[in-house]
């Protein structure tokens, strides 16, 4: 190896174009910082996206609550598929599952069932996996954002369907992470083990411009806004073919105009059923042991940190067609339930299994997983139920202590 | 690894630093390893593919050289063979569904083999790179290459290795003896290169790319004003892709010392078809007349041969972007639209009064606009799915389906406000129209060592910027990789 003439080198540098735009870069980057550290709003939730999405409609509703919600609700399209039907049907209209995170309906039922917990919020994302439920609750925790109560549902596809390989690439993390300073992306980084994704984490952890995409996106779509359609409050109305929308759309990150998720009231003479067994049997069949561990872990941490806030816990493992549940071995699912109730109990929550035959009937059911209207009605009337015991069980244990 | 990865912005400084530090019998070698790490990076099988073929066209040029009888016999053997495997990865599946198809009438439906083909990443520009050393060693152009290490990075320089530009042995090999000191000059013109050639992927393409796809995804509910939008917002992304591509390709390689063809001289501001493919894909285009027109006759055998050969030309160029119908229909069309102004520049030769008006500004801004206008057309068929979905966009770009659609509007896409380029592409469009104009003449007047320091330093840091901040979360692969 030749030696290398350092003076000439810096002497060199000193002259370089390239060299002296890095430094400055670096100099914005430091400006950029001091800029958003002075600007920083008091509650993290008031961030902005370009790609809106359905975690981002939640998190944002939420930051526009004037009290904290008593009841936190966690799950997937079990969740919402039963909160929505039963809110629409309830309230006879169509029920935007964007804008309106509120159940008047399960807080009737609560009040019915005499539980301490009298406003409710949806937190239930379709496609909320385990790992996606503590993520939720940390942003809640570390936000000062603290409900009494959560109420989550499981169901086997979170612990068998092994699509999310990576918990860090799901949207609900994305926008956790952004709410959550930097703990959640800690943490997360921290088990990463390739060396370029440890590289990305540092790059930004260092930068204040770099890993920040969204926010400067934000920034743009503002400005661009103000300039193209000053003053134009309709500026976020879609005004074309959802077919269209959505095809568009498929590629990108998951985005809506806030009129575009709704909810239709259940109706009798139209209960149409789906059959999605095809895709359930697909699902089903990725089952991978690393997956299931790493879900089970999360949903460990779930049960720890509602233990550790003092958050009143309730599991509830969600209804499914026999069909459906025909197709998850035995051993599986009772694998499942043996898990997600142990580690419920171990952290002082209550599981409850609606899952028990009698419960729900067929024409609950929109497809082999999702109730619709009327079931969502009842699933809501078992939780207030599950809710209530959970409170009764927490005095009587006050009460011995 | 992609240009545009992080995995790419620590493999280049690696190899860089490792190349200037050591020793000049060093270079070559690592290099090479650096370039086959670059390829076995994507898919580590195709490594003995590249080196197989490598090794195969090394002895083939010494034989062809050596031989005093059947030179053109070698020469023949390997073009045939570098264009049998190139068939084999790229064509085979077209060619099983074309015969399935045209026997279904006579034989029923046939069974469809299940042969498994990965297309290898870049064997279209080094099967390309191949023949035309090849060809060159045969006719005397170039001598055989002896050094096996200088030969074998010729195909294989990752600069170069993905999506060209398409070298030649002759201008490449000699930079390779010289024995260049790091200059600063090197670094900063090549970092310049990247810095723009990213700025034009990452922020411009990709961006459009979210619009394209979403035109594109559903054509029948687009109107006419939404497939000329989607059309020449493609043309834009695959122009920024694509020389995005070739300036970072070009800029990598100067950090090295070394030098590679310029690929792109603003197409889309050319006033004529022919001048269009002087100034796109240059590389390619001079390949294809090289290798393919000069050899069929070229102009020589009379006007209608020459129109022949042309079409034939082009037709084969849509083919060798891609196994699909649809683009060679896209390469006959171009055949057709050179031929056309083939004759049209012959008619006003003959007739120097003719549409004098065409020589004047005015006359100018209309070929240009008339040009892309041409192009447009065809890069719709390009970026089908198919040749009936492509020919039903160029139906509406005809406004043969009326102006309007079912639901009277002009524009089904301007409705799309989310995300935000749907809204702002009436804009964008005519800013890059404008941008290549003040490009081409900024690059013009003011050479880069003449712009002062200060601006150079602002201009580079404003694109460090850009790129950083604004980076898609997952870039879309290079337009030109599936080539």
């Amino acid at each position: 190896m030749k030696p290398i003439n350092w003076s000439a080198f810096l002497s060199g540098a000193r002259k370089s174009d390239v060299v002296l735009a890095l430094l400055l870069f670096v100099i914005v980057d430091a400006a950029v910082g001091i800029g958003f550290a002075l600007n920083q709003k008091p509650l993290a939730f008031n961030y902005d996206v370009p790609f809106r999405s359905r975690t981002w409609y939640a998190l944002t509703d939420l930051a526009q609550q004037k009290q904290t919600p008593d009841l936190v609700l966690l799950g997937a399209s079990d969740m919402t598929c039963a909160l929505y039907g039963a809110e629409a049907t309830y309230q006879k209209k169509t029920v935007s599952q964007l804008t309106n995170h509120r159940s008047t309906y399960l807080e009737s039922q609560l009040e019915k069932a005499s539980a301490p917990y009298k406003s409710t919020f949806c937190l239930a994302i379709p496609g909320e996996m385990p790992s996606d439920q503590y993520f939720m609750l940390r942003t809640l925790v570390s936000n000062k954002v603290k409900p009494k109560a959560l109420y989550c549902t499981m169901v086997p596809i979170n612990f068998v369907d092994a699509t999310l390989k990576n918990p860090s690439t799901s949207d609900v993390y994305k926008n956790a992470a952004r709410v959550n300073g930097v703990g959640i992306a800690d943490e997360i980084a921290c088990r990463k083990k390739d060396v370029f994704s440890l590289f990305d984490w540092g790059l930004s952890k260092l930068s204040s411009v770099y890993g920040h995409a969204q926010t400067f996106k934000s920034i743009q779509h503002h400005l661009v806004q103000s300039i193209c359609r000053p003053g134009d409050s309709q500026f976020e109305t879609v005004k074309m073919p959802v077919t269209m929308r959505k095809l568009a759309l498929m590629d990108l990150p998951e985005d809506f105009a806030p009129t575009e998720v709704g909810q239709d009231p259940f109706d009798p003479n139209n209960n149409v059923f789906v059959d999605n067994l095809h895709e359930y049997r697909v699902r089903y069949s990725q089952f991978s042991p690393k997956i299931w561990a790493q879900q089970l872990d999360y949903f460990k941490r779930t049960c720890e940190l509602a233990k550790a806030e003092g958050i009143d816990l309730v599991v509830g493992n969600s209804p499914l067609t026999a069909e459906n549940l025909a197709m998850v071995p035995a051993d599986t699912y009772k694998r499942y339930l043996d898990q997600v109730s142990s580690t419920v109990r171990a952290n002082g929550g209550v599981f409850v299994d609606l899952n028990l035959p009698g419960l729900f009937q067929h024409d609950d059911f929109f497809d082999s997983v999702h109730l619709n209207g009327k079931g969502g009605q009842k699933f809501l009337s078992y939780v207030a139920d599950a809710m209530s015991s959970r409170s009764l069980a927490q005095s009587a244990t006050q009460q011995t202590k | 690894m992609v240009f545009n990865s992080l995995q790419y912005l620590l493999f280049l400084p690696t190899v860089l630093v490792l190349f200037w530090l050591c020793p000049f019998k060093w270079r070559i070698p690592i290099l090479l390893v650096a370039s086959y790490i670059f390829y076995a990076s994507w898919r580590p099988i195709y490594l003995f593919l590249i080196l197989g073929m490598t090794v195969a066209n090394y002895f083939l040029g010494i034989k062809i050289a050596d031989s005093k009888d059947h030179k053109k016999a070698w020469m023949v053997t390997g073009v045939i063979g570098n264009l049998l495997t190139l068939a084999y990865f790229k064509y085979f599946y077209l060619l099983e569904e074309t015969f399935i198809w045209a026997a279904k009438p006579f034989v029923g439906e046939l069974p469809k083999l299940d042969l498994k083909i990965v297309l290898p990443l870049a064997i279209s520009f080094f099967v390309f790179e191949f023949i035309h050393y090849l060809v060159d060693v045969y006719k005397g152009k170039s001598e055989p290459v002896k050094d096996p290490l200088s030969f074998a990075l010729f195909p294989a320089f990752f600069p170069t290795q993905v999506a060209g530009p398409i070298k030649r042995v002759q201008d490449f090999l000699p930079q390779l003896k010289i024995e260049s000191k790091f200059k600063r000059e090197d670094l900063d013109q090549g970092c310049f290169l990247i810095l723009n050639g990213l700025f034009k992927k990452v922020l411009l393409a990709d961006n459009l790319a979210l619009f394209v796809t979403g035109g594109f995804s559903n054509p029948e509910l687009m109107t006419s004003l939404d497939v000329w939008i989607c059309a020449a917002a493609f043309s834009f992304q695959v122009y920024f892709d694509f020389s995005g591509y070739a300036d970072i390709a070009r800029g990598s390689a100067q950090l090295f010392g070394y030098k590679v063809p310029l690929n792109f001289k603003f197409p889309y501001l050319s006033g004529s078809i022919t001048d269009f493919w002087r100034r796109w894909h240059i590389t390619l285009g001079s390949w294809l007349r090289d290798y393919l027109y000069f050899p069929m006759g070229g102009s020589k055998n009379g006007r209608f041969r020459a129109s022949l050969n042309l079409i034939i030309t082009m037709t084969l160029c849509g083919l060798w972007h891609g196994a699909g119908w649809h683009l060679v229909a896209w390469g006959f069309y171009h055949g057709l639209l050179l031929t056309a102004h083939r004759e049209f520049s012959h008619f006003r030769e003959h007739h120097p009064k003719f549409l004098t008006v065409l020589d004047t500004k005015v006359g100018h801004m209309f070929s240009v606009a008339l040009t892309f206008a041409s192009f447009c057309v065809g890069i719709v068929i390009f970026r089908s799915d198919n040749i009936f979905i492509g020919l039903q966009m160029v139906q509406k770009m005809l406004f043969l389906n009326g102006l309007f659609n079912a639901d009277h509007n002009l524009s089904t896409i301007a409705g799309i406000n989310y995300p935000l380029i749907f809204s702002s592409i009436l804009f964008v469009l005519p800013v890059f129209w404008v941008g290549q104009l003040v490009c081409q003449e900024v690059i013009k007047r003011f050479p880069p060592t003449q712009v002062p320091q200060v601006v150079r330093v602002v201009y580079a840091t404003a694109l460090i910027f850009m790129i950083v901040a604004f980076a898609p979360d997952s870039s879309p692969r290079f337009i030109y990789y599936q080539f």
